[in-house]
């Protein structure tokens, strides 16, 4: 081992002043000891010209290895002189540049997910949008081509309008998510009340809610500001809400309460609903995804997977505990 | 990284600061054992030698004698001489009475290295100043006294001179015998014409150059200066050469430790190192294991087994960095304390005795380094267990139990003690070290209390003395001298001093022949060889027969044999064994001029005859020559046994070596003496005393010593049982030392294992205690726990200990004659007495500690 | 990109009829930046499978391989230095050094390593899991999810290979296991780390990208 050389020399430095001590202590005669020191003094000189030396050589050593795992990385090849398990400097500065490598490599990766994300999105958008395009062909053919009573006329019209209207809906998730895939998305963190934030997010539902005769119920002390994009958290907020409200039969309550932990804000939302089986926990936050008992609910299965998404962008995030038929309650963690 | 292992290390001191302390101790402890023997040694060493160079009157390596002014300053040039004085004998003084005063020129070298540096006033510096000793100045007629005036008178090349001068400064005399009185150079310039070199010519001494020297290494003296000597052109051997330069190495200066020494201060070394291995081992091995966890976690993080090493090295060292300094002061300090005791052992009967140490730095290296090196030693195994545990068997730890623990659900239904004893396993090592090293304690205690309850002070007492006092001239105790010449002899006036005193009984004074009575010789028919040597100090020849016993030759060549003259009741103290042995009977007969008594040498041990020594049988007759003539025929009529009393005085037999050597000693009753002897001289004057004036006359003879006759010393019963005593003592301290350092460490070892016990169970102990367990059950429990290791070590310690003194100690003691074997095993019963007490008191306070809640606390944090 | 592989992975301990096959015959391998549960009930081998990965134990058979390198060929030192460099662990009760600082402790990897931290990222790092202001304080003087913060930092300072987090919210109460984990999680989703995680809470495998059940030392869906 090159390190051991390097090593011995404090050993060898101290055996010899040992030495010096100990003639010293046996009172050897004056010219042994002029002779010793003499002696030594050579040997320190010696010893340091050669590590002196063998520093050089380890230099350059240590150069051309970083050099050759440098070519090895261009080259786009293993290199083959990292030992990760080796208590070196060059390993050390291997695993570094390694690194470093993968960083720049895992960007370019990143930008070719993002294509196939945005071809799959493409897929995905284009098999959403079939539908309601091909009901309003239809309608619309069906207008164009018959003449209908009035009473009819105006039927087929406001279907037509509600596709339209959930074309227009599916449009703007896929334009979020889109956005929210690719990265294209720029969060706007501020100081902002969390008060104002449910607030403007159970607007968003209260008709519907008005509606289906459902009771919001919120506990949320007002004071509690804490850093977080306002306009996206409501979004989230407002899929999750909009999510209860469905999935809960007319006359219930979804519940949202709100408890400040020693890092994040919980906020919780539960409903009354028919609730989520245990082995659906992980995909219903899964794009597109439907639970086979939601099949009934209108939705298109992007709410949760926004709504998650959203949040962990703000380094949040959400749970999820249910029992299939109580209902269901979706924790969002925020970060204080 | 160091970084963080030193911080680490800096902070775990805090953290866990009753462990720490223990170490340090542990540590402190070993280095006070290190330095107190390393300062025993040097210290013992030391002071014998000052105390020898003080009686030689010389602290210089060696020294030159009559150079020429040349050769003197060339003597410098020599690159072995560190530093060389310069001393120019002028005569010695003719105006003194009794004390002998040399007249030297000298500088302040030469009177560093031999004792002459004025204690009160300067040196001198004016032509007409001296410095001389206190006796010297009082034989001259004066008080010392700066600035005194005295006259002083001499001869030299063949003048005469007196001259006044004036004291610059006094010294105390170390010798009563002789003593330098000095002059500084400028003496030489106002007087030149003393000073001419005419040596080679004329052999005379004023003029010649001398020096005493210190060298830089004392590596082939010997070699070295016969070469300079002769390089300066001087001859060393021929006495007769013209250029005769004598070198002498002063040997005193330059000894060589005695086998024995080395041997005793290895074994001790040895021994001490043993203890502090044990001690410092297990705590180390202790808070290894307390942290064994924590060096799995470290080493799942990714900490190396070098790592490792090095963070508890570094904790080794910086526990060290406070252990030994420590250490050392105290040890110093002890080493200090108890050497004046050990030198008195060492040493017997010595005026000056100078006993003291400095602190060298060899002194405190050697120590540092047996302690360093011990640490290093104690250390090893601890790391290594560190080191080498897989990080996730480190990790979920725990101690081994024994593998015969009595079931956790039964254990309220056992005693406390059954419990206790189901404990006792856990860790056998430990286990084994604790009952070492209290074992050891034991033993050793017993062993040294053994040897010392067998010092038999009435035989050696009765060997030293027959009376309560003897007086005697100073020569005659010194190791050096002895009774050897005529001025040696005991001032009349002093015995009729003493004599006056109330309270004498049996006083009676002895004579004995002296250097100077070669006329009178004795014949018993024992040939020689007729080879004969010529002893140096007494100035007699002497003859070897063909057993190589020498014998001290006469004028005529035969024996002068060491021959006393005494009173009756001197005569019938002494232990008549052959032959005659009414002393009243004998003293008659002998008094007639019938016969002689005989005196033979006898083995210290059993009393008995030396054959070697008994050269003469009862009837045989001896032949007193006087100047050549036969004058008296004696028969001998009985042989008693001698002791030191009846030799000398003591144990010093340095008189009657030099004088009769090995030939017969003769009795002869005080008025044959006289007839025989021109000049009877009385060596010593013996007495008992009335009880209540024993104190009174001791007074009275330290002081009398000290004020009126510095030539005389004495020798008491009392004083010879005390330095017998002393002998005693010293076996009772260092063995009750070595005894109470290994007990110290047993029960530190106890301390550390309950208190780990205690770390280690504390969740065992809940659970107990959430059974029910009292408190006071619990401290029962480690109580007999601690009990029981005192036990174990008792009992083995007290079989070890009677099968060592029937077999060891007893050889030992039986091959030394002032010792008779005395079995006890009394000291070991009072070491486990109070072992046990300690091993039963240790493991309440250690709980106490606890409930204190300090340690719990920083166990919270250290968990 | 598989960061960890792992093969027909056994581990046995003791032998005899009293043989423990704790893990036996699991083969799994784990992508880049993603998290994966192990849930299973205790005894089912999850943490002797995390050992195994982290190196902690020698396989009684199969490989491990973590970012190209092949456990099995490494001796006792080199595993050492493999796991403070490409491993970073997260204990149950955290673990910390209780005489160093936090900012020591999340150090103190790179300490061993002797290597100058990266401020930059010790920074977004701290703070990220709220540490800045704590940062000169004793791990005791923290509450225990602060302390588990501290060791999250510590695992992933040296940024890694893999996270190892055995439990790491075993010991806490439902609130602080939710913030604990969510941070876990929030800090090797920010930081692209790879992590594994023991769990028995399903709330919390929720979280991760895969879910691996274990039943008795074996894989089941």
């Amino acid at each position: 081992m090159k390190q051991d050389h390097t090593a011995c020399l404090p050993h060898l430095l101290a055996l010899a002043a040992l030495l010096l001590i100990l003639l010293g202590l046996l009172e050897l005669p004056a010219a042994l000891l002029h002779a010793a020191a003499v002696g030594l003094g050579l040997a320190v000189l010696l010893l340091t010209l050669l590590w002196k030396r063998h520093q050089k050589q380890r230099e350059f050593d240590f150069a051309n290895s970083v050099c050759e795992t440098l070519d090895a990385l261009i080259n786009d090849q293993e290199p083959e002189n990292y030992r990760p398990y080796e208590d070196s400097q060059l390993s050390k500065v291997q695993g570094k540049l390694l690194q470093y490598h993968d960083r720049t490599q895992s960007g370019q990766r990143q930008s070719e997910e993002t294509k196939q994300t945005i071809q799959e999105l493409v897929s995905d958008i284009s098999h959403q949008v079939k539908t309601p395009i091909a009901n309003i062909r239809i309608f619309t053919d069906i207008l164009r081509q018959h003449e209908l009573p009035e009473e009819k006329r105006t039927e087929f019209l406001s279907t037509l309008s509600a596709q339209v209207s959930k074309l227009d809906f599916l449009m703007q998730s896929l334009m979020k998510m889109s956005r929210l895939e690719t990265g294209t998305f720029v969060l706007h963190m501020e100081n902002a009340s969390l008060y104002d934030t449910i607030a403007q997010a159970v607007s968003s539902i209260a008709a519907m809610a008005d509606r289906k005769q459902i009771q919001i119920d919120i506990n949320c002390s007002s004071q509690e500001t804490i850093r977080h994009d306002p306009k996206w958290t409501a979004e989230a907020l407002g899929n999750l809400l909009d999510n209860a409200v469905k999935y809960t039969p007319e006359g219930g309550t979804v519940y949202v309460s709100v408890r400040p932990w020693q890092f994040y804000i919980r906020i919780d939302i539960t409903d009354t609903g028919i609730g989520i089986p245990t082995e659906h926990y992980n995909d219903v936050f899964k794009r597109f995804y439907r639970t086979p008992s939601s099949a009934a609910a209108e939705g298109v299965g992007l709410g949760l997977y926004l709504a998650q998404g959203l949040i962990t962008r703000q380094k949040g995030y959400i749970t999820l505990t249910s029992e299939t038929g109580r209902g269901s309650t979706f924790s969002v963690f925020l970060l204080r | 990284m160091d970084d963080i292992l030193k911080t680490l290390t800096r902070r775990s001191f805090a953290a866990s600061r009753a462990r720490n302390w223990i170490a340090v101790l542990a540590i402190a402890l070993t280095a006070v054992l290190f330095t107190a023997i390393t300062t025993i040694v040097i210290g013992t060493a030391e002071s014998f030698t000052l105390t020898i160079q003080m009686q030689k009157m010389s602290q210089s390596d060696g020294d030159l004698r009559y150079m020429t002014e040349e050769q003197f300053e060339a003597l410098h040039q020599a690159d072995f001489i560190d530093t060389a004085g310069l001393r120019m004998p002028v005569a010695f003084l003719t105006n003194a009475s009794r004390h002998n005063i040399e007249f030297n020129i000298e500088d302040e070298i030469q009177a560093e290295l031999t004792f002459c540096v004025p204690t009160h006033g300067r040196t001198p510096s004016a032509a007409n100043e001296v410095v001389a000793s206190d006796l010297a100045l009082r034989d001259l007629g004066i008080e010392p006294e700066v600035g005194a005036e005295i006259m002083i008178a001499f001869t030299a090349h063949g003048q005469h001179y007196t001259l006044p001068m004036i004291v610059s400064g006094w010294y105390e005399a170390l010798n009563s015998q002789m003593s330098v009185l000095w002059a500084g150079t400028a003496f030489r310039e106002e007087h030149p014409e003393i000073f001419r070199y005419t040596f080679s010519a004329d052999r005379e001494l004023a003029g010649t150059y001398w020096s005493d020297f210190t060298v830089r290494s004392t590596l082939n003296l010997e070699k070295k200066l016969r070469e300079l000597v002769f390089g300066l052109g001087g001859e060393p051997d021929d006495m007769n050469a013209p250029n005769y330069m004598p070198a002498v190495v002063n040997q005193v200066t330059n000894t060589r430790p005695s086998f024995f020494q080395i041997t005793a201060t290895v074994v001790f070394a040895a021994l001490f190192m043993l203890c502090g291995y044990l001690l410092i081992y297990n705590v180390f091995d202790i808070a290894v294991m307390q942290d064994i966890r924590r060096f799995g976690l470290y080493r799942t993080i990714g900490m190396s087994r070098k790592q490792v090493r090095r963070l508890i090295n570094q904790q080794a060292f910086w526990l060290s960095c406070i252990g030994i300094p420590l250490g050392l002061l105290v040890g110093f300090f002890t080493g200090k304390a108890a050497l004046p005791l050990i030198m008195n052992m060492v040493v017997t009967e010595y005026r000056h005795l100078a006993a003291d140490v400095s602190p060298s730095s060899a002194l405190f290296l050697t120590a540092a380094a047996l302690t360093a090196l011990t640490v290093f030693c104690s250390t090893r195994k601890p790391i290594r267990i560190a080191a080498n545990t897989p990080p996730i068997d480190a990790f979920r730890y725990v101690e081994n139990s024994g593998g015969r623990r009595a079931s956790r659900k039964s254990a309220l239904g056992t005693s406390i003690p059954r419990l206790a004893w189901s404990n006792l396993g856990r860790n056998r090592q430990r286990t084994a070290f604790i009952m070492l090293s209290l074992t050891l304690c034991v033993v050793l205690l017993n062993c040294a209390g053994t040897a010392a309850d067998s010092v038999d002070v009435e035989k050696e007492t009765a060997f030293m003395m027959r009376t309560d006092f003897a007086v005697v001239n100073e020569a005659s105790t010194s190791n050096f001298k002895g009774f050897v010449r005529r001025s040696d002899a005991l001032k009349a006036k002093t015995i009729a001093d003493i004599a006056a005193r109330p309270g004498i009984t049996d006083g009676s004074v002895v004579y004995k022949n002296t250097a100077e009575d070669t006329n009178v010789t004795y014949d018993f028919g024992h040939s020689l060889t007729g080879e004969t040597y010529r002893n140096d100090s007494s100035g007699l020849t002497f003859g070897y027969d063909h057993v190589y016993n020498h014998y001290g030759l006469g004028d005529d060549g035969r024996m002068i044999c060491n021959v006393y003259g005494m009173a009756e009741n001197a005569l019938a103290r002494m232990d008549l064994r052959e032959g005659e042995t009414n002393p009243h009977v004998l003293y008659e007969k002998m008094a007639a001029g019938d016969g002689i008594l005989v005196g033979v040498g006898v083995n210290r041990r059993d009393m008995s005859f030396v054959p070697m020594l008994d050269l003469a049988d009862v009837g045989q007759i001896i032949t007193v020559y006087k100047n050549g003539t036969p004058i008296m025929e004696l028969p001998i009529l009985a042989k008693a046994a001698l002791n030191g009393d009846d030799q000398e005085i003591g144990f010093t037999v340095n008189g009657p070596n030099e004088i009769g050597g090995d030939g017969l000693f003769l009795y002869l009753p005080a008025n044959i003496y006289e007839k025989l002897y021109e000049q009877p001289t009385v060596y010593k004057y013996s007495f008992n005393i009335e009880d209540e004036y024993e104190a009174e006359m001791t007074a009275f003879l330290e002081d009398y010593m000290k004020t009126t006759d510095p030539s005389m010393n004495y020798l008491s019963a009392q004083s010879a049982r005390k330095s017998s005593e002393g002998t005693q003592q010293m076996i009772r301290f260092v063995g009750g030392f070595v005894g109470l350092i290994f007990g110290l460490a047993g029960v530190l070892n106890l301390i550390n294992t309950i208190i780990t016990t205690i770390l280690t169970r504390r969740q065992e102990f809940a659970a107990m205690e959430s059974v029910g367990m009292t408190r006071r059950q619990l401290t029962g429990m480690m109580v007999w726990e601690g009990v029981y290791y005192a036990a174990g070590a008792c009992l083995f310690g007290l079989v070890l200990a009677a099968a060592l003194n029937l077999t060891l100690v007893k050889s030992l003691v039986d091959s030394m004659w002032q010792f008779t074997f005395h079995f006890t095993l009394l000291p070991a019963l009072g070491a486990c007495v109070v072992l046990l007490l300690v091993s039963a008191v240790v493991p309440i306070l250690a709980l106490r500690c606890f409930r204190k809640g300090s340690i719990v606390e920083q166990l919270r944090i250290t968990e | 990109m598989d960061i960890v592989t792992v093969q027909n992975l056994k581990k046995y301990f003791g032998s005899g009829p009293r043989q423990v096959r704790a893990v036996d015959g699991i083969s799994l391998s784990i992508e880049k930046g993603k998290l994966t549960a192990v849930i299973g009930a205790s005894g089912s081998g999850k943490t002797t499978l995390l050992n195994l990965i982290g190196g902690l134990y020698k396989p009684t058979e199969g490989t491990v391989i973590i970012d190209g390198v092949n456990l099995g060929r490494l001796q006792e030192e080199e595993l050492t230095i493999f796991r403070r460099r490409k491993i970073g662990f997260v204990f149950q009760d955290c673990n910390l050094v209780p005489e160093l600082t936090v900012r020591e402790n999340i150090l103190f990897p790179l300490a061993l390593d002797n290597s100058r931290p990266d401020m930059i990222f010790f920074e977004k790092l701290t703070g990220l899991l709220g540490l800045q202001e704590k940062l000169d304080d004793f791990p005791y003087m923290l509450s225990g999810g602060g302390q588990q913060c501290t060791a999250i930092a510590r695992a992933l300072i040296a940024r890694p290979a893999i996270i190892l987090a055995d439990e790491p919210t075993g010991s806490f109460d439902a609130k602080t296991s939710q913030n604990v984990a969510g941070l876990l999680k929030m800090t090797t989703d920010t930081f692209h780390q790879t992590l594994i995680m023991i769990t028995h809470n399903l709330e919390l495998a929720q979280l991760a990208d895969y879910v691996v059940r274990l039943q008795d030392g074996r894989i089941v869906q």
